[in-house]
């Protein structure tokens, strides 16, 4: 594999390809509906109902997110949730730019950059009783 | 269990051999992933990035803020809230997403005839360096101003200001007296996050696209249940309702818990 010589010119950065999962919608024309209408997204979660410590029980879900059938199992089984959002919304992102199947993507000239505040907490979960902090699960 | 596990499941998936730059900076990982995304092809170290950032919800990231009492409990009216900017506001809402952003050399993308929906020109990061919770207006500032530099533009060319606004008191106050600070005059601003709740770790993606796709069509999204405006918040013109107008340049800016700062100008072309 051969890195393409770079000199110290600094290079013009552009934006070819963007898609997100929201609580709005997945496409922009949804969600620009939906700003347009000047309503929130915002439910309350019955499901939280049981944390009697917690004072809000407000917050905005991803509803109806489904994983495309050609994610297999052997190629989602290191995928939670976030992960398995952030792969769909690139993959979208990255179709909008005529990039996939790209021979730049496996070239080593492309790289990723993206993060996420709390990762998978249900992985964190089973790892916890590991340490004996069974009380966390109750 | 990975605190880059969306990175390196993107890569994986991709098959991407480039560099992984985990951005795992709470509410700025999704600006600070394409701010280093865009540095990254800025000086040749990479000729196509994807950049962005994720969030899946989970109650104890309310509870986080929760403790702090700095989450909305208005429990039983939830299309009343969050409210950012207004004087009524009690908090914010957390909510989930992802997006993601594909970050191209301009040379490559346009000898491949791709489509081309805006150019990044600036970006701008530092830190508090003071307090873990407590935002500081200067410091805030200062990631606008060297965003500003970045792109070696005058404030006034920006024409719009997307906010984090995420609906907490000393969040709004401190972000929109910054901002009135560095563009100096009553920008048109807007916050997002009255739609969707507080992303964490996606917001700074899903608010920078959203900012590129109103600007490519003169259309601008109001900040809504924003009644009042806090009196203790900067002078800037606070968007009400849908706005038409016409931008070469708009500013997304985030901030984060531990005192983390991002400002990102797209350019229209």
């Amino acid at each position: 594999m051969s890195y393409p010589s770079r000199g110290a010119k600094l290079n013009r950065v552009v934006i070819t390809g963007a898609a997100g999962i929201c609580p709005l919608g997945s496409s922009w024309a949804e969600i620009k509906m939906k700003l347009a209408a000047q309503e929130n997204c915002i439910h309350y979660m019955d499901a939280w109902d049981h944390y009697e410590d917690m004072n809000t029980r407000l917050a905005a879900p991803v509803l109806g997110f489904e994983v495309p059938s050609h994610y297999t199992r052997k190629r989602t089984r290191s995928m939670g949730r976030v992960s398995l959002l952030s792969v769909r919304a690139t993959e979208l992102a990255l179709e909008q730019a005529g990039l996939i199947g790209h021979p730049v993507l496996t070239s080593g000239e492309t790289g990723v950059s993206y993060g996420s505040a709390t990762g998978s907490t249900d992985a964190a979960l089973e790892f916890a009783q590991l340490l004996g902090m069974q009380s966390i699960k109750a | 269990m990975m605190s880059h596990t969306a990175a390196v499941n993107i890569d994986v998936f991709f098959g991407l051999k480039g560099r992984v730059i985990p951005t795992s900076s709470a509410c700025t990982g999704g600006s600070q992933g394409i701010g280093y995304a865009y540095e990254a092809i800025k000086y040749g170290k990479q000729t196509v990035m994807v950049a962005g950032g994720a969030e899946e919800l989970c109650p104890t990231e309310s509870a986080v803020f929760d403790v702090l009492y700095a989450t909305s409990t208005r429990n039983d009216e939830p299309h009343l809230t969050p409210r950012p900017f207004d004087r009524d506001r009690d908090g914010l809402v957390i909510g989930e997403g992802a997006c993601t952003l594909i970050l191209e050399d301009y040379e490559h993308a346009r000898s491949r005839g791709a489509p081309v929906l805006a150019e990044i020109v600036g970006f701008g990061t530092n830190s508090d360096g003071q307090h873990v919770t407590r935002p500081n207006k200067t410091t805030m500032g200062g990631a606008l101003s060297l965003a500003l530099r970045d792109a070696g533009l005058p404030p006034s060319e920006i024409g719009y200001v997307n906010a984090h606004g995420t609906a907490t008191e000393h969040g709004d106050i401190a972000e929109t007296q910054a901002t009135a600070d560095v563009i100096g005059r009553p920008v048109p601003i807007s916050s997002l996050k009255s739609y969707i709740g507080h992303t964490l770790g996606a917001c700074g993606s899903l608010e920078a696209w959203m900012s590129i796709q109103m600007m490519n069509e003169d259309w601008y999204a109001p900040t809504i249940n924003l009644e009042n405006v806090d009196e203790r918040c900067g002078d800037l013109e606070y968007l009400n309702s849908p706005t038409s107008m016409e931008n070469e340049y708009v500013m997304t800016n985030n901030f984060a818990f531990g005192g983390i700062n991002t400002s990102l100008i797209f350019k229209r072309l």
